[in-house]
């Protein structure tokens, strides 16, 4: 037994060709441990992340009209209801909840485009760094990231650096003009937001456009946004007898608490997604066919590898039989010996993730580039995946094989 | 009697086609003997070098070695035979292009491990020093010559003492000399009472011959005027 074994492994190191074999193979699996790492990070991003931010702590809660009416309650009785409830810490209007409004170019070109403004109250902002939170005689402030960048398209941030935000100084106190049209677009508001505080960003949650704002800042909006088409008075009732809520629980673990005591009291619930899962789809759709295309290289890889080898080995198999194995024997050591060259494949590509991967991660703690915003999973699942393909390849090889090796003696 | 051949008969068959080589063959060989066995191309001189071997199973008849039917053993059994009672060598010498000399030599030993890793060492220098590459053994065959290469053979047809050395051609890839060397040594082991069977196309082979065997129509014929 020990014999076959030395002769179905380590004696297919004097190969060459197995070497190469096992180098190529692993290679071709460190590049499949890339995709797939990049794959998982993205989607650890998306699913635990953004999840766990703002927005998925934020839920809109509404009652119908009817049921107001025939409960004889107004939507200040609601507000309050809604107050009362634990672990909420902002009911705001979901009219007024939040708006993207177009700061226009101005000096420092960083904060022209869109920032998307939250209605908030004091209780619920994040933490301040900077500066102060909502000051009683202005209302027409607002508390902006430290790391500030208005932005014209989503994706921008996903790839954005730290450094190209605006620096804390520049910032505080500042006064940024907006601009917006009126749903007609017959006419364009201005109004100017100074910055009073500066909150600190999260490490994983794109905010470098999210800034907080009163409530009654962004109502105000609404209110011009609708009220300037004077053949559509309806616009301005509907916003005024919108019966919707939006409430943020203090931490995402209560969120299911929340939902179930509104429903209890009667309320309809549903959650506020924004992410941008599309580019997630986007990303996991091309490193999955990516990641195919690979498996299928190795597969066929694996099988001309399987033959050539099985060609170059065959004399000596039957060698082998003339010196003293069984046909049993060598079978065995002919597919062990491929299981074989199969196990070192992988472990050559842990090997050769682990020492990039290594040097990545230390690269990444000086500069994050895009993953200052991601956190790093580095995927082994491929290797796994690999190993299989790669014996279903050898199973297949090996059962044409082992029948051919003795081919002229069957006869 | 030391190896029998009794009404053996071989065809090759292939789909629709039969290719009748052997028919109905009886010989018995015994120790002792240098047999050169001879015969035209295509006669099946090769096919019953591997039937002795029992590489080849024949179609009818039985083979005996040492008086057991090898064809009622099972193929370890029959492997084991191989390992411990037949040594090969072949014109194409056959050594493993990825082992030194003495790996190469010490393989049948290592295959069926009757020898510990120290007896196995010291045969296989007993018989590399026997065939006179002593100081080769750590060579690999692309560094030795044709005749060196098939003195490494023969030193690997000796392991695990067998008493049937079987040749098919083996001084077929070699110039005159060392075709000397190589049947001289060949007679020195049935000098000492072993069964060589050599199959060659060469009529010096006669020199070293104890008996000289014809294949013809399918048959073999003892040249029986022919003793020395
Ligand atoms: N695997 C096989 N399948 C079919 N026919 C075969 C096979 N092996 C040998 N033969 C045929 O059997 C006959 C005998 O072949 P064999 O190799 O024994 O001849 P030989 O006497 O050794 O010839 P040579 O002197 O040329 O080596 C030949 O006609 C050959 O074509
Ligand atoms: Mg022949």
């Amino acid at each position: 037994m020990k014999n076959k074994l030395f002769l179905a492994t380590f004696y297919q190191l004097r190969r060459k060709s197995n070497l190469f074999n096992i180098f190529f193979i692993g290679i071709f699996t460190f590049l499949t441990v890339l995709f797939g790492s990049y794959n998982s990070s993205a989607i650890h991003y998306m699913k635990y992340d953004i999840y766990d931010s703002v927005k998925q702590k934020t839920l809109i809660v509404s009652k119908s009209q009817e049921e107001l009416e025939m409960e004889e309650i107004t939507l200040d009785d609601v507000r309050e209801d809604l107050n009362k409830l634990e672990y909420v810490t902002n009911v705001a209007r979901f009219a007024s909840f939040r708006n993207y409004l177009y700061s226009p170019s101005l000096e420092n070109s960083k904060q022209s485009g869109y920032v998307e403004l939250y209605a908030s109250n004091n209780s619920v902002l994040p933490e301040i760094v900077e500066g102060t939170n909502f000051i009683e005689e202005n209302k027409y402030t607002m508390i902006c990231p430290q790391n500030f960048f208005a932005i014209d398209n989503l994706e921008d941030l996903w790839y954005m650096k730290k450094k190209d935000g605006i620096s804390t100084n520049n910032l505080l106190g500042q006064i940024i003009p907006f601009e917006y049209k009126s749903n007609s677009g017959m006419r364009t508001y201005t109004i100017e937001l100074q910055v009073v505080g500066l909150y600190k960003n999260n490490k994983y949650h794109v905010d470098e456009n999210v800034c907080y704002v009163d409530e009654s800042v962004l109502e105000e909006v609404l209110y011009n946004q609708y009220s300037d088409d004077n053949d559509d008075e309806n616009g301005v009732s509907n916003l005024v007898y919108q019966t919707d809520f939006a409430i943020q629980v203090d931490e995402l673990k209560n969120r299911e608490l929340v939902e179930k005591e509104l429903i209890d009291k009667g309320y309809s619930t549903s959650p506020m997604s924004t992410v941008a899962t599309a580019y997630f789809d986007d990303i996991t759709k091309k490193m999955n066919s990516m990641t195919f295309g690979i498996l299928s290289i190795i597969f066929l890889f694996v099988l001309i590898v399987l033959q050539k080898k099985y060609k170059e080995e065959k004399s000596q198999y039957q060698l082998m039989v003339y010196l003293g194995y069984s046909k049993k024997n060598i079978r065995f050591i002919y597919n062990i010996s491929n299981i074989f060259n199969i196990i070192l494949s992988c472990l050559c590509a842990l090997l050769i993730s682990f020492i990039p991967i290594f040097i990545f991660y230390k690269i990444l703690s000086i500069y994050p580039f895009l993953f200052h915003k991601w956190r790093l999973i580095v995927n082994y699942m491929p290797i796994l995946m690999i190993f299989l393909v790669s014996l279903v390849a050898n199973f297949i090889t090996s059962i044409f094989h082992t029948i051919y090796l003795f081919e002229d003696e069957n006869e | 009697m030391v190896l029998e051949v009794r009404n053996m008969s071989k065809q090759y068959r292939k789909k629709n086609t039969k290719v009748e080589v052997l028919k109905n063959v009886s010989y018995k060989f015994e120790k002792g003997k240098f047999y050169w066995i001879n015969g035209k191309s295509g006669a099946g001189k090769s096919t019953l070098i591997q039937i002795l071997g029992l590489l080849l199973s024949p179609s009818e008849g039985k083979i005996l070695i040492e008086d057991i039917d090898v064809g009622m053993l099972s193929d370890n059994e029959r492997a084991k035979i191989r390992n411990q009672k037949i040594g090969f060598v072949f014109q194409s010498f056959y050594l493993n292009p990825l082992m030194k000399a003495y790996e190469n030599v010490m393989l049948p030993m290592y295959i069926n491990q009757n020898y510990s890793k120290e007896e196995r060492k010291a045969e296989t220098l007993r018989l590399l020093e026997m065939v006179g590459l002593k100081d080769r053994t750590k060579h690999f065959p692309k560094e030795l010559s044709g005749g060196e290469q098939q003195r490494v053979a023969i030193a690997r047809a000796l392991a695990n003492h067998p008493e049937i050395i079987l040749a098919d051609e083996p001084t077929g890839s070699l110039d005159p000399e060392n075709e000397k060397k190589v049947l001289t040594f060949l007679k020195q082991l049935a000098k000492e009472g072993k069964c060589v069977i050599v199959v060659s196309h060469n009529p010096i082979t006669k020199e070293y011959a104890d008996k000289i065997l014809l294949i013809e129509e399918h048959n073999i014929r003892e040249e029986k005027s022919y003793e020395k």
